[in-house]
């Protein structure tokens, strides 16, 4: 079962019929209670159904999702999300907050379910680029909903045939999207993967058990994701990620990168950009 | 022709005696391996805190019996799952999964069932040891019963026989 079939059958049935009828390559869909499904298609398009969410939709959904078992998806709620099948469904609603953190939800909301597709066209150029003359501390950066996961993965597949023990930190299961055991993605024949773990756990046991010359590491996005980057690197092993940025100026902007950018860790950005309806990737040198 | 007819009065007890010893055992059997199905599914929540379903389904090639039935069902029906909760799949799959328990474990394991998935793995894990625990007082008390029941219906036709030896000679 591909992963719009396992997005689809999630659905209950009215709703399943309203997003068969969307078309294109499906991205997103948006379950909003009182509001019509949406879904983001075809490189960012959006498109709406007919048929009203009600919360008893969302509902189905969360109990789908987590086989009517909330307990396997809690520590994930607290972030936003739940893992499923390989799948990642964002969770919006009324939130229960105490003893300093998120304990769940007390009632939802909104879903947003997205669906992970493979890497659509050539990532030669982007992966000589990379892998010319040893491999370059690489980072992929993107708005939201790009493709920069998607991205990453192709890399890492392609990096690890090449023959590179490559370690990989999937604290979302995005990456590899493994469901009951088996992976969604393949990810290389030299790939060792870590799922539903935090990254520096996960950071740690690569290093100590698998010798790792490369991790990848999907949403670089806190300060301490940046300090597990130095640290990583201080270890001499090889570093590609992903992180939130309209492009490298932007990324300077910003606090957590800027300083990670300034130790000169990142020798290479891959942009990617919309044109034209179109995904560009563009390389950019970070230092000589 | 009085031979014949002590010869099939005997065999008639003995069947029935047989017949009531096989009740008991099947009775004895379903609350063990229901039993053994709790357990198992206790440590499995406990280590891998997956979703039920999934822990079924884990246990179902080590689960005898009909506890067997039941897992088998409960997977099938999940499917189902949206439209119905799973306390409702868990307490129908019961109620046509187990032929012998009695009101007291089937209204044990419903209890269970209403907790499962829904409340937090302590919450899911005490839940399990009580029902856990009503089957295991079940089962002592039918494998006492059985016993003592056993020692009756021996000595009942052991006494019809000699009764009937002696009406023949």
């Amino acid at each position: 079962m591909n992963a719009l079939d396992k997005a689809l059958g999630l659905l209950p049935p009215k709703l399943r019929c309203d997003a068969e009828k969307i078309g294109g390559e499906l991205e997103e869909l948006r379950l909003r209670a009182g509001l019509p499904l949406a879904a983001v298609y075809d490189g960012g398009r959006n498109r709406e159904g007919r048929e009203t969410v009600s919360r008893g939709d969302i509902m189905y959904v969360l109990e789908r999702a987590t086989d009517a078992s909330m307990h396997s998806a809690a520590q994930n709620l607290k972030n936003g999300f739940i893992s499923c099948g390989g799948l990642r469904i964002g969770v919006c609603g009324e939130a229960v907050y105490s003893a300093g953190e998120m304990q769940g939800y007390r009632s939802y909301s909104s879903l947003n379910i997205r669906i992970p597709h493979g890497f659509q066209g050539d990532c030669g150029e982007i992966l000589s680029t990379v892998c010319a003359g040893g491999i370059k501390n690489t980072i992929i950066i993107s708005s939201p909903g790009m493709g920069k996961t998607t991205l990453l993965r192709e890399l890492i597949k392609e990096i690890s045939e090449r023959g590179t023990r490559t370690g990989v930190i999937d604290e979302r299961n995005e990456l590899l999207c493994a469901a009951g055991g088996e992976a969604g993605f393949y990810l290389g024949r030299n790939s060792d993967v870590i799922t539903m773990l935090p990254k520096r756990e996960s950071a740690l046991i690569l290093l100590r058990g698998m010798n790792p010359q490369l991790i990848a590491m999907d949403e670089v996005s806190r300060k301490e994701d940046a300090g597990l980057i130095s640290e990583i690197n201080g270890c001499g092993v090889n570093i590609i990620a992903t992180a939130h940025a309209g492009d490298e100026q932007d990324m300077l902007r910003r606090d957590v990168y800027r300083a990670l950018l300034r130790r000169g860790i990142f020798e290479l950005a891959v942009v990617i950009q919309i044109q034209d309806g179109k995904r560009r990737y563009k390389t950019v040198r970070l230092r000589e | 022709m009085k031979a014949a007819g002590a010869i099939c009065i005997i065999a008639a007890g003995l069947a029935l005696v047989l017949e009531l010893r096989a009740g008991r055992r099947a009775l004895i059997g379903e609350l063990r391996d229901t039993l053994a199905m709790l357990n198992m599914m206790g440590a499995e929540l406990e280590i891998s805190r997956a979703p039920i379903p999934g822990i079924l389904k884990s246990i179902l090639p080590r689960a005898n019996g009909r506890a067997a039935v039941f897992i088998k069902t409960v997977c099938l029906k999940k499917e189902l799952l949206g439209e119905k909760s799973l306390g409702e799949i868990w307490n129908e799959s019961a109620a046509s999964a187990f032929r012998r328990l009695g009101e007291n474990e089937l209204s044990a394991l419903c209890g269970l069932g209403a907790v499962l998935g829904r409340y937090s793995i302590e919450t899911q894990l005490a839940e399990i040891n009580r029902c856990a625990g009503v089957f295991r007082g079940s089962l002592e008390k039918a494998g006492d019963e059985a016993a003592e029941k056993n020692r009756y219906s021996a000595g009942i036709i052991l006494a019809a026989c000699a009764f009937l030896l002696i009406v023949l000679i």
